[in-house]
């Protein structure tokens, strides 16, 4: 059912380049003797580097081979450990043998030289080497693997000193704002109809002008919960940029800074529920592939920068968008696309990096990137009913993220559940307690400790639906309120209220008095991101 | 917003909720990296969720109950329960209140109600609780009448009724086919194997819990549903434990007649009753429903008054050379004694040998006697045998019997082992 992914890899080049030695360009000489300067160094140091023979960017011959190692659909089992040497990883070999393409995965053979210099500085408060390590970081992190088409362009681009490149429109990523609007509140709307204008006024909640227009409001804005207002924001700010409503199809340039705040606006989008809205303005951006979403499009701004822009959760919120939107197998298709690149990255980073200081983080990172791939493709094939395979995925998660263990058992003993395979479910959360019970004393206690962080409401919540089930309305109100009464900060769910106002429409005609209470103490506490559907005052 | 003027202001209200089983909460979770611009803003706010699962805030599926938002489906063989509830809406204890809920259908009206007795007094903002079970046994419209009766402080007697309609669907397709074994050579016994194709015709996933087949009186049933792996009992469906909505299988069984009833199986006519199946399923978190057929009934294969069978008959034989098989002629009348001619007819490929015409001698009713024949095949490959003929003198009636069985004739350069 998992269709094999449409992406394209290049076939090996019969003719492999001459592997690439990794030499210090002759310059290099001038920075080791010398007391070292701040920033205009750390930029000369670059520029030498991009004319130097070993990045091939330069160099538009480069072999377009890929690796071979392609992973299967399941995690991969296990890391070597970076004790493991890989004979060849040392600075000024080449990695033929594991057919590393030279030309797209350079950035995993540079970093040679720069560990090795980093070694040499290691230790230092020097802000020249935490330029470099920073730039370490960041080349781990934007490691991508563009398709054919955009290497191309890539390349050409970096070629352009000798032949000036024309890039389609066609290929270039032009985003707008599709709205315009102040997204409102759902809140003050419905307590101007019920409660009155004088109760609607008291109602304050920071919106987009009342933070500070910077990256510090719109964190403030998403943490407490007034997502509406932080989507205004990251307009405005995306409107500075010149991405703002009504350009879209202009052209334009991107930066890390506003490729966050389009993640940021699209990702609170879906958080709102507003997957049309998020679909429309995601457009733009194509299949996040676009050579202009890429730092080498941009040798003069991120001079020797290499690696894509887009950061990886949107690539995870761009694949699970379609499934909200009805789409869930062109979700897996995006999804399946987003893993075979990590795997790939991740096998060549494991053959290129054996053996150096970066190694433990760069695996760390690729696998949670594969762990969040296979989580949401199990999340996805349990949207689309397809239980077997949804089973079989969370397993796979499992073994990608072994500590969520017990609670990824009991997840699949409810799916169980929902079939009405009560015995396999019973079977599982049997399983659970086996693995609870396995876990060493501390991290056990600890895992228990975690479960009863917030134990009240689920618990009580399910307490409360089987008392009405069993026919004690009055005591499941009263516990249900009493629940939300104790810490409505936390309480007031969506799913309780849900649960709350059914019942009050089954208790009495007196449901709307309720229902109002309830409006009043949500209006108090909750953000403009709150959904009013579940008051059922509509 | 209309106002339609009340009939009759009532001091309490009657409010009545279908329980279906509530659902399990969904999540939609969003996460960022460290070096994003939210940070672990976005993880922090999942971990802050309630509704959540600790420790694993990206699995969609949560621990939370949510109460059914709507009447939704129910099919026949479910458990249609109801929660029924009386609110004294007014400031007034109200004395002698009686509930009484029945469901009416199409052929007859029961009552669900789980007590009849009056409840002597409600107080204000008190309620009466119940909650009502019922299997539903039929297809069609149902409606629940709910009717209270009450008496308010001043003494008036007050009554109110209220009506709600609901439709039960069908929730499976059930066919059945019949399969005639060949005959068991070595005994009288015949085999039926039913199959039942079993489709899921409702909107949700359904769990088989038990498919089976209680016989009548005259056979006896083996499942052949499942395989014995390792010592457990493994079903044929393997991991695909449930049934998704228009999703069809097919469930075997094979039934043997018991051995009273042996002599005649040989000569069953008309109509007998095989038996009926019993069908246990589930749905979202354990609703249960479970459905029987009416007794399936068989057409058994006519033999007409005389049955030719085979006894005997080798597999493979060389081409030309002559082979014997053994026949088996029944007399299945009850009553006469028949006079049978036996006649053979060469076919293209069928060659008997021996005197055909003979008379085979006095058969009396309900017996059989067993003939040896000769024959050989001029033509290679899978031949049928044909051209028997039994003429009954007595009535001149004439029993045509081709392709009575099939054998296999190989060329005699691959010598057969006779």
């Amino acid at each position: 059912m998992v269709k094999s992914p449409s992406f394209s890899s290049a076939s090996e080049t019969a003719a492999r380049t001459p592997p690439q030695v990794v030499q210090p360009s002759p310059s290099l000489s001038k920075f080791f003797g010398d007391t070292i300067n701040t920033n205009s160094l750390a930029s000369d140091f670059f520029d030498s580097f991009t004319t130097s023979t070993f990045i091939s960017v330069s160099n538009p011959n480069a072999g377009a081979s890929v690796p071979e190692k392609l992973s299967s659909l399941t995690a991969p089992a296990g890391e070597t450990s970076p004790d493991s040497t890989d004979p060849s990883c040392s600075a000024g070999a080449e990695r033929s043998e594991s057919g590393v393409s030279t030309a797209s995965l350079e950035i995993l053979e540079s970093p040679k030289p720069f560990s090795q210099i980093q070694a040499v500085f290691a230790g230092s408060d020097d802000p020249f080497a935490t330029a470099l390590s920073m730039s370490e970081m960041d080349r781990r992190n934007d490691a991508w693997l563009p398709s054919e088409g955009t290497r191309d362009i890539l390349t050409a681009v970096a070629t352009q000193q000798y032949s000036t490149v024309f890039v389609d429109k066609e290929n270039l990523t032009m985003p707008g704002l599709r709205f315009d609007n102040i997204q409102g509140d759902a809140v003050k709307d419905l307590m101007l109809r019920f409660l009155g204008e004088k109760a609607a006024a008291k109602r304050q909640v920071l919106n987009a002008s009342s933070v500070e227009q910077s990256f510090v409001g719109l964190k403030q804005l998403i943490s407490c919960r007034n997502w509406r207002a932080a989507v205004d924001l990251c307009g405005r700010l995306l409107a500075a940029h010149g991405q703002g409503y009504g350009k879209s199809g202009l052209p334009t340039s991107h930066t890390t800074d506003s490729l966050q705040l389009w993640f940021v606006r699209l990702a609170l989008l879906v958080k709102l529920g507003l997957f049309q809205n998020a679909e429309m303005e995601f457009e733009s951006f194509g299949n996040l592939d676009q050579p202009d979403l890429y730092y080498e499009y941009y040798p003069h701004v991120y001079p020797g920068r290499r690696g894509s822009m887009v950061p990886f959760s949107m690539r995870i919120l761009h694949a699970e968008l379609q499934q909200y939107l009805g789409n869930p197998q062109e979700s897996l298709d995006r999804l399946h696309r987003v893993k075979t690149v990590c795997s790939k990255v991740r096998a060549a980073t494991h053959s290129s990096l054996t053996g150096c200081p970066c190694f433990a983080a760069s695996v760390q990172l690729w696998r949670s990137r594969l762990g969040r791939v296979t989580y949401s493709m199990a999340n996805c094939l349990l949207l689309m009913k397809d239980y077997v395979l949804a089973v079989e995925a969370y397993h796979a998660v499992i073994r990608c993220c072994p500590e969520q263990e017990p609670q990824l058992l009991s997840g699949i003993g409810r799916i169980s559940l929902q079939i009405g395979d009560i015995k396999t479910a019973e079977k599982y959360f049997q399983e659970v307690e086996k693995v609870t019970q396995k876990l060493d004393g501390p991290q056990g206690k600890i895992m228990v400790l975690m479960n009863r962080k917030c134990p009240s409401l689920c618990a009580n919540n399910n307490a409360a639906v089987c008392l009405l089930y069993l026919g004690k309305l009055k005591d499941s109100l009263r516990q249900l309120e009493a629940l939300v009464q104790r810490d409505p900060g936390h309480y007031l769910h969506e799913s309780v209220l849900f649960n709350l106002t059914t019942m009050y429409e089954l208790e009495s005609s007196r449901s709307m008095q309720k229902k109002q209470c309830l409006l009043e103490a949500v209006a108090s506490r909750e953000g403009d991101s709150f959904n009013t559907q579940c008051l059922k005052l509509a | 917003m209309e106002v339609n003027p009340p009939k009759q202001e009532h001091l309490l209200a009657l409010k009545v909720m279908r329980l279906t089983k509530p659902t399990l909460f969904t999540n939609i979770p969003v996460t960022c990296e460290e070096k994003d611009l939210p940070g672990d803003l976005f993880n922090q706010l999942m971990r802050d969720d309630p509704s959540t699962v600790n420790g694993a805030e990206i699995l969609m599926l949560g621990e939370m109950l949510t109460l059914p938002q709507n009447f939704g489906n129910i099919f026949l063989g479910e458990t249609f329960s109801s929660y029924i509830s009386v609110h004294n809406d007014s400031n007034q204890v109200v004395k002698d209140i009686l509930v009484k809920a029945d469901l009416q259908t199409s052929s007859q009206r029961l009552n669900l109600s789980a007590s009849n007795a009056a409840v002597a007094e409600l107080k204000p903002d008190c309620c009466i609780d119940d909650v009502i079970h019922h299997e539903v046994k039929e297809i069609g419209t149902h409606i629940l009448v709910c009717a209270v009766s009450y008496t308010t402080q001043a003494g008036e007697k007050m009554y109110f009724r209220k009506f709600f309609k609901f439709q039960v669907l069908k929730p499976l397709d059930v066919k059945t086919k019949f399969y005639n074994a060949e005959s068991d050579l070595s005994s009288v016994t015949d085999e039926v194997f039913l199959e039942a194709q079993i489709q899921n015709i409702t909107t949700s996933p359904m769990f088989m819990e038990k498919v089976s087949l209680e016989p009548s009186i005259m056979y006896n049933v083996t499942e052949l549903n499942s395989v014995s792996q390792a010592g457990e009992c493994v079903s044929t469906f393997g991991s695909r434990a449930y049934l998704q909505p228009m999703d069809t299988r097919q469930y075997l069984y094979c039934l043997k007649p018991k051995k009273e009833f042996a002599e005649k199986a040989g000569i069953i006519k008309g109509v007998t009753v095989i038996g009926k199946l019993d069908i246990v399923w589930k749905t979202n978190l354990g609703e249960r429903g479970r459905l029987q057929t009416s007794q399936l009934q068989r057409m058994a294969p006519g033999y007409g008054d005389v049955r030719l069978s085979l006894e005997a008959i080798p597999d493979t034989v060389n081409l030309e050379e002559p082979f014997h098989i053994t026949c088996k002629i029944t007399n299945c009348s009850s009553e006469r004694t028949m006079d049978l001619v036996l006649e053979m007819c060469n076919t293209s490929s069928i060659h008997w040998c021996g005197i055909s015409g003979r008379q085979l001698g006095k058969l009396h009713p309900s017996s059989s006697l067993c003939l040896a024949l000769t024959l050989l095949s001029s033509v290679q490959g899978l031949q049928s045998i044909s051209g028997l003929r039994l003429t009954d003198t007595f009535l001149k009636r004439t029993y045509e019997y081709d392709d009575i069985a099939q054998v296999c004739v190989v060329s005699s350069a691959i010598q057969v082992e006779s």
